[in-house]
Formats: C-alpha cells, structure tokens, sequence
C-alpha cells in the first residue's frame, strides 16, 4: 500500500515537474516574443493615423521579398476589401456615438436607447475585429501557410467551435 | 390541467411577442435617428459636435459641463492612445505576416495584443458612459451602479466566445 502510495505520488510530482517545466518553457518564450513586440511597436514611429497604416501597408507589400506578382494582387485585393469593410463599420460606430452623446444629455433620458446603442457599438467592434482576423487567415492562405489555419480549424473543432467566429 | 398549460403558454407568447415587437420599434426609431446623422464623418467631428451639444444642453450646471468637457477630454485621449496602439500593433502584424521567416507564435501574440487593446477600447467607451451618468446624478443607487457595471462587463467578456 505504501509502495503504491508512494509510486503515485512519484509519478503526481513528476508529472507536476514536468507541466511546471513546460508552463515555465512557455512562459520564457512569450516573454521574448512580448519583448520582442514591444520594441517593434515603438520602432513604428511613422504610423499615427488608418492612412498611415495603408500607406505603410503598400510599401511593405511593394517591397515583400520572394511573393508572386499574383500573391501581391491578392493581398492588394484583400486589403482594399478589408479597409472598405472596416471604413464602413468606423462610420456606423461615429453616427452610433453621435446619437448616443445627444441621448446621455438629453433631458427626458432613454435608458432602453442608450443600451440598443451600446450593443450595437459593441457588435460593430466584434465584427471589426472579427475582419481583421478573417483578413490574417486569408492573408496566410495567399502567403501558402494555410497550415496554420487547418490547425485553428482542428483546434477550433477539438474545442467545440467558437460559434461567434464569422 | 392542460387548460391551465395552454393559459401560461398563451400568457408566454403574448409576452414574448410583445418584447419583440417594442425592441423592432426601438432599433427602428434608432436607425430613423442613425439616418439623420449625416454631419459626423470623422472623430474630430465628433469630438466637435459633443463640446456644442455639451455647451448648449438645457437644464445642465456649470459644474456638470466643465466636468463633462473633463471626462469628454480624458476619454478622448485614452481612446487616441489606443487607437495609435492599435494602428502600430497591426502595422506590425503586417511586417511579420509578410516576412518570409513569419513565426506563427508572434503572429497569435499579436493578434491577441490588439484584442486585448480593443476591448480595453470598448471597456473605456461604457465607463465612460458610466462617468456621464454619475455627473449627471442618474445612478438611483450605489447597487443600480454596480448591477450596470455587471451586466457591461459581462457584455465585454463575450468577446471572447468569437476569437482565438
């Protein structure tokens, strides 16, 4: 009984040791990634504004070493799409917050409105999100890395779906 | 028995069916409001709309308008700062998707820095409405406010069941 007792809790620490050394593995590695993101971002000095990001996205594109003139197109036609897409949601959610500051001040207030308004700014920031996505996974299968969006799909599946992901 | 069944359900529907017609009337009311919104293109718009409607709103306190101009002025450049950190975070993105070594890890770590960017946007957008209507003397209670506060974050929180 102790022998079994004893081997269990053998195995439970090493196990344990073993899920700490992996936890801890993963947690050096996003540390460097994060830093690695954090110097990154304060090198983008240029970009400030959505027309910045467009004209920095084209030169980027322009200058991509190794993809097909066909591949550029793509990512140019995905882009475009995208950013119609998205300009279209930024000037729902501007006349939604318009209507919203008249209603917060107004003296007869409409508390039922104003929840309406913010559901609908936080479906419109989902689905802008939810676009931006979408647009990294297209991205990846013009770019032939669809590898990666067949393991989100299986991870996707494995986990139950996200019945949200439009 | 089953008259009574029949009742509850006939009860139930009715109900329902008045619900439902009182939020179609209500998101119709507001896409009237929406269409009428033809002025308000960019934020500096509206940024420019909210400082008139602020100063001409009737019935408000000096105090109440200098504070809303505060709160109007703090939310404004929180929201600039995380619209600045989100343009950089996706002109990242961009680099690291098209660079022929992509690491798929960075990618995803990206991906979920600018969510959680997002939805601190988002978080900001209802504690600000929250900052409005403590100004404005609306919360009936310390609890109606902290019931609202809730129910936004668990509206904040589904953002979760649609990415990553």
């Amino acid at each position: 009984m102790f022998m079994k007792m004893n081997f269990g809790f053998n195995c439970f620490g090493l196990l344990a040791a073993g899920l700490m050394g992996v936890f801890f593995a993963q947690g050096c590695s996003h540390g460097a990634l994060d830093k690695k993101i954090d110097e990154e971002v304060a090198q983008e000095s240029t970009v400030k504004t959505h027309n910045d990001l467009t004209n920095e996205g084209t030169q980027v594109l322009n200058s991509a070493q190794g993809l097909s003139a066909e591949q550029k197109q793509k990512l140019k036609d995905l882009r475009t799409s995208v950013t119609g897409q998205l300009a279209d949601i930024y000037e729902k959610s501007l006349r939604l917050r318009s209507v919203l500051i008249k209603d917060l001040v107004a003296k007869d207030y409409n508390e039922d409105e104003v929840e309406l308004i913010k559901s609908r700014i936080k479906y419109n920031e989902d689905k802008r999100l939810s676009l931006m996505f979408e647009a990294v996974d297209k991205a990846k299968t013009i770019l032939g890395r669809n590898i990666e969006v067949n393991r989100h799909i299986v991870e996707d599946f494995m986990e139950g779906g996200h019945g949200g992901r439009e | 028995m089953n008259k009574y069944i029949l009742t509850v359900l006939t009860a139930f529907l009715f109900f329902s069916g008045c619900a439902a017609g009182e939020r179609a009337s209500a998101n119709r009311q507001l896409d009237e409001k929406l269409a009428r919104e033809t002025s308000v293109k960019t934020r500096a718009d509206l940024r420019k709309e909210a400082t008139s409607i602020i100063t001409t709103a009737p019935g408000l306190t000096d105090q109440q308008r200098a504070s809303l101009m505060e709160l109007r002025d703090s939310s404004s450049s929180e929201t600039d700062r995380l619209t600045t950190l989100s343009l950089k975070l996706r002109s990242v993105l961009v680099k690291e998707l098209l660079n022929t070594n992509s690491d798929p890890e960075l990618v995803d770590l990206i991906k979920a820095r600018i969510k959680k960017v997002e939805q601190e946007r988002v978080s900001l957008f209802f504690r600000t409405i929250h900052g409005v209507n403590t100004i404005l003397g609306r919360w009936g209670s310390r609890t109606e406010r902290e019931n609202q506060e809730f129910f936004d974050q668990m509206m904040l929180e589904t953002m979760d069941l649609y990415y990553m």
